[in-house]
């Protein structure tokens, strides 16, 4: 009772500028950028969508006018199991001019017969099987290299789709001929699994289904996701296709934005997957994205950084804004801890709790107020509540700690080319290039 | 001009030769047969329509050549008894056809109903007589099935060689002879033929218009295509379309995952090349998990098979075993029981009803004049015949390739006579205008089912009756 008391008393006894100097890294780097910045996107975007109403439906008419050939490029290893059932839901696709192009990367399992019986009954155009396993980049350029469509849809094969999804990721690109990608909403399907896909579910819904609709306005949009992307095949060509992962979604967005193509982000063009359940698996996953920032940002494509005659104000931005969010941020954390415990030592634990308050209540906030802008209000919104004050201790320990473990072993070791995800034989020519 | 009739260690042999041709009816009077030709057609023809012929005095008798001929001539090796070039064959010459005469005697005179009973009756009798000789399967290009068993082949026509593989498996399956396994080979599922083209085909279209490439992976900028992509006229050797570096080492910087066909007559792209397999003798084009697989043996008299030469054999429902399968035809049980339901429908509703039989008489000979297709043929040409002058009530039994079993339904017994005055009238013009020219004897009977109260007993007093 006595720390409850005391706890109170510092809060009220705290002024404006108290309030600042312990909580500055709350105020400045999540609730401007992550909140403010945001919801001040987010309503001019709504307010300004009675504008671009016309627009989408002159583009929406195109499509359905051009009816032009979409290729959609399912690569994997070891997916025969998923397959049929991304096949029934292309099936019931709104938008049926497409091509199945299903490429096996060596799997070990029965795929291949799986594949070759759906293709055998006409449910797949192209199956091909390569014995030896490649990497997703190499199987993804294959179907890239047979793809006879003018836009190129790359999917995951574990991955189901709303029916109108296809129409709705390739309608962009009659809206803004100048969009070389589009990103689709990537949801999690499997929310209710354990506590850890539940927050998985959250996060995708703050930073994928409502965050990526303001870094899209603000044309700072930086990774297409490999689950649900759609592309320009000629634009696909002029870069090569995907070079080698793993973090292959995020370095074919700036390979596209650098020849200066424009990358958009398509909430209603929604794809449904399957979190990791288990922290474990999701700390291994998220070990594999977060190097990506610093081998791609920091190493491959930081001439997007320096003057050059493809520079960029907005790519600059969009990287500045990666790193120092993401990376530059993440370290300052540790110095704020440091910075608290050796100057307000006696006042931590009242500290720390406030931290814990304010960023509960601003998830709390966020959560409920950002749902305003979801664009299918059917989406479970009351079944997440309870788990909001948990979402504090997954992104701002468990996720931070997962991405500085991520950041010092690619600083320090590049540890990104050995990760098996990638086959050894591409990955050491990827490192010995400084790809 | 050497004298036709030699003399060996008192045995009486005939001398075939080009300018004395062959007379098989004088071929009975004596022990033996020397044939004594260069031309080695002259030789197998000879001996092909001795061991064709239809009476065991003639196909049985043993063959000795006077000169050596090629081996190619398979016949002629398979189907003589030895060669005698001199004198100093005399010894082993008789010994020989002393040997296969006494075997003859222990022959029993069975004759066989049906043309293939005639066939596996021949060369068991063959077999017998020849020391419990070996059926053994020789390859022969002009063999239809590929291998030939000239002991059987001798009672078929070269296009009927695969269902040399039927009646032997009945045999066998009857346990009158014994198989050892020699090779598996696959038949058209169409006709049974064993020539076969293999190729490889579109999945699509089923062109064989496709060429294959392969698949070339290189490894620095993850690009992967067909080879052609990595060639061009500006640079020798491999070189990536997507880095433009030169692709140098397999397994270091490239490797080749897979091969992609490509079909010229359909333009799709496709890594499950179908195989197919065409048929020469029917032009079936078939994928080859349909072809029939088929195995050929070499085959020992079995002592049943002994017993079976010696004191007759049964060759029951080999008509159901393989003769005329393909027609899916109605089988004697089910014949038996439709017709004791008549029997009752007679009792009761004091309906006339009667039962027609229709046999052809000496259907081996006829088969062997014929040729087994060619009377496989004439039977179910009178078969659909005599189905399409039934109505729905009525129904057909072909028994063992020879007998034609059906029920009619009539006004009194007198009409019964008439109608089977019509069937009469219809088949002798149906027999004279396709197949003029050969004899074919048939008797008819008929009796009515309102005397019996179980079809299996009228059926059994009208067979007796055809005998």
């Amino acid at each position: 009772m006595e720390f409850i008391d005391e706890f109170f008393l510092f809060v009220s006894s705290m002024d404006w500028e108290k309030f600042f100097r312990y909580f500055y890294f709350f105020v400045v780097f999540e609730f401007l950028r992550f909140f403010v910045v945001e919801l001040f996107v987010l309503l001019l975007w709504k307010f300004t969508h009675r504008f671009r109403k016309q627009r989408w439906e002159k583009a929406h008419h195109e499509l359905w006018t051009r009816m032009p050939l979409v290729s959609i490029i399912v690569p994997g290893k070891n997916e025969g199991k998923h397959i049929f059932k991304l096949v029934q839901s292309l099936k019931e696709q709104t938008y049926k001019n497409f091509e199945l192009i299903v490429i096996d990367d060596g799997s070990d399992d029965d795929t291949e017969r799986i594949c070759r019986s759906l293709k055998k009954n006409g449910m797949i155009d192209l199956f091909i099987r390569n014995d030896v396993r490649g990497g997703k980049a190499s199987a993804a350029n294959l179907g890239l290299r047979f793809a006879k469509g003018e836009f190129v849809v790359h999917l995951d094969a574990d991955c189901s789709y709303w029916p109108d999804a296809i129409e709705k990721i390739v309608r962009v690109f009659y809206f803004d001929e100048r969009v070389g990608g589009v990103g689709g909403n990537v949801q999690v399907r499997n929310y209710k699994d354990s506590l850890v896909s539940t927050f998985q579910a959250i996060e995708y819904f703050d930073s994928i289904s409502i965050g990526r609709i303001s870094s899209s306005e603000l044309g700072i949009y930086r990774v297409i996701s490999g689950a649900f992307g759609a592309f320009r095949k000629k634009a696909l060509d002029k870069i090569g296709g995907w070079d080698i992962g793993p973090g292959l979604d995020g370095d074919i967005t700036v390979k596209l934005r650098k020849i200066g193509y424009k990358v958009k982000y398509e909430p209603d063009a929604v794809c449904k997957t399957n979190a990791p359940d288990t922290f474990r698996k999701l700390a291994n996953q998220r070990l594999r994205w977060d190097k990506s920032l610093i081998r791609f940002r920091l190493r491959k494509h930081l001439d997007v950084l320096l003057p050059s005659k493809n520079f960029s104000w907005l790519n600059f931005f969009s990287f500045l804004e990666n790193i120092v969010y993401n990376l530059v941020l993440n370290f300052k954390w540790y110095f704020y801890i440091i910075d608290i415990i050796f100057n307000f030592t006696s006042l931590l634990p009242f500290i720390l709790l406030t931290n814990l308050v304010l960023y509960t209540v601003n998830f709390f906030v966020k959560f409920i107020l950002f749902s305003a802008f979801r664009l299918n209000h059917k989406e479970p919104i009351a079944y997440f509540i309870p788990y909001l004050p948990g979402m504090v201790i997954y992104f701002g320990y468990f996720l931070r700690f997962t991405r500085t473990v991520a950041y010092l072993q690619e600083i320090f070791w590049k540890a990104s080319y050995k990760d098996p995800w990638n086959p050894e034989k591409s990955s050491k020519f990827a490192k010995a290039m400084k790809l | 001009m050497q004298s036709p009739i030699i003399i060996i260690d008192n045995l009486q042999f005939v001398r075939l030769s080009v300018e004395t041709g062959l007379d098989t009816t004088q071929i009975m009077a004596f022990d033996g047969v020397l044939i004594d030709a260069k031309d080695a057609s002259f030789v197998q023809n000879s001996i092909l329509t001795i061991r064709r012929h239809h009476q065991p005095e003639v196909y049985l008798k043993p063959i000795f050549l006077c000169q050596a001929h090629p081996q190619a001539f398979i016949h002629i090796h398979a189907l003589s008894d030895g060669q005698y070039i001199n004198d100093k064959d005399n010894t082993l010459v008789s010994s020989k056809t002393r040997k296969i005469f006494q075997k003859t005697l222990e022959l029993t005179d069975t004759k066989p109903n049906s043309a293939y009973g005639a066939a596996i009756k021949k060369a068991l009798d063959y077999m017998y007589c020849r020391e419990n000789r070996i059926l053994q399967p020789i390859l022969d290009p002009f063999s239809i099935i590929g291998y030939s068993f000239p002991e059987m082949s001798v009672s078929f026509e070269t296009h009927e060689e695969a269902q040399i593989l039927d009646a032997l498996d009945w045999a066998e399956k009857n346990e009158l002879i014994w198989p050892d396994f020699q090779e598996k080979i696959y038949v058209c599922n169409q006709c049974s033929g064993g020539l076969l083209s293999y190729r490889e085909v579109c999945p699509h279209c089923q062109s064989s218009h496709t060429y294959g490439e392969d698949l070339v992976h290189h490894f620095p900028c993850a690009y992967i295509g067909p080879i052609s992509d990595f060639t061009n006229e500006n640079h020798e050797g491999l070189h990536c379309p997507k880095c433009n570096k030169g692709v140098h080492h397999i397994g270091v910087d490239y490797d080749k995952p897979s091969v992609l066909f490509h079909c010229n007559n359909c333009d799709t792209k496709f890594q499950d090349l179908y195989v197919k397999a065409k048929c020469l003798s029917c032009k079936n084009d078939v994928e080859v998990q349909y072809l029939q697989s088929r195995t050929i043996n070499t085959y020992k008299l079995t002592s049943k098979g002994r017993h079976a030469v010696t004191k007759g054999f049964e060759e029951q429902n080999i008509s159901k075993d393989f003769n005329f399968i393909e027609r899916n035809l109605i089988g004697e049980e089910t014949f038996i029981s439709l017709l004791t339901q008549d029997c009752k429908r007679t009792q009761i509703e004091e309906r006339n009803i009667g039962l027609l039989a229709i046999h052809i008489q000496d259907t081996a000979v006829l088969a062997r004049e014929m040729g087994h297709y060619r009377f496989k043929k004439m039977i179910l040409e009178l078969y659909d015949i005599i189905a399409n002058e039934l109505n729905p009530l009525e129904y057909l039994y072909l028994e063992q390739g020879h007998t034609f079993f059906f029920n009619q339904y009539i006004g009194s017994d007198e009409n019964i006579a008439s109608i089977q005055a019509s069937f009469q009238a219809r088949l002798d013009q149906l027999i004279h205008h396709n197949h003029g020219g050969i004899a074919i004897s048939m008797k008819y009977q008929h009796i009515s089912l309102k005397e019996w109260k179980d079809g299996s007993e009228a059926l059994k007093k009208i067979k007796s009756q055809l005998n």
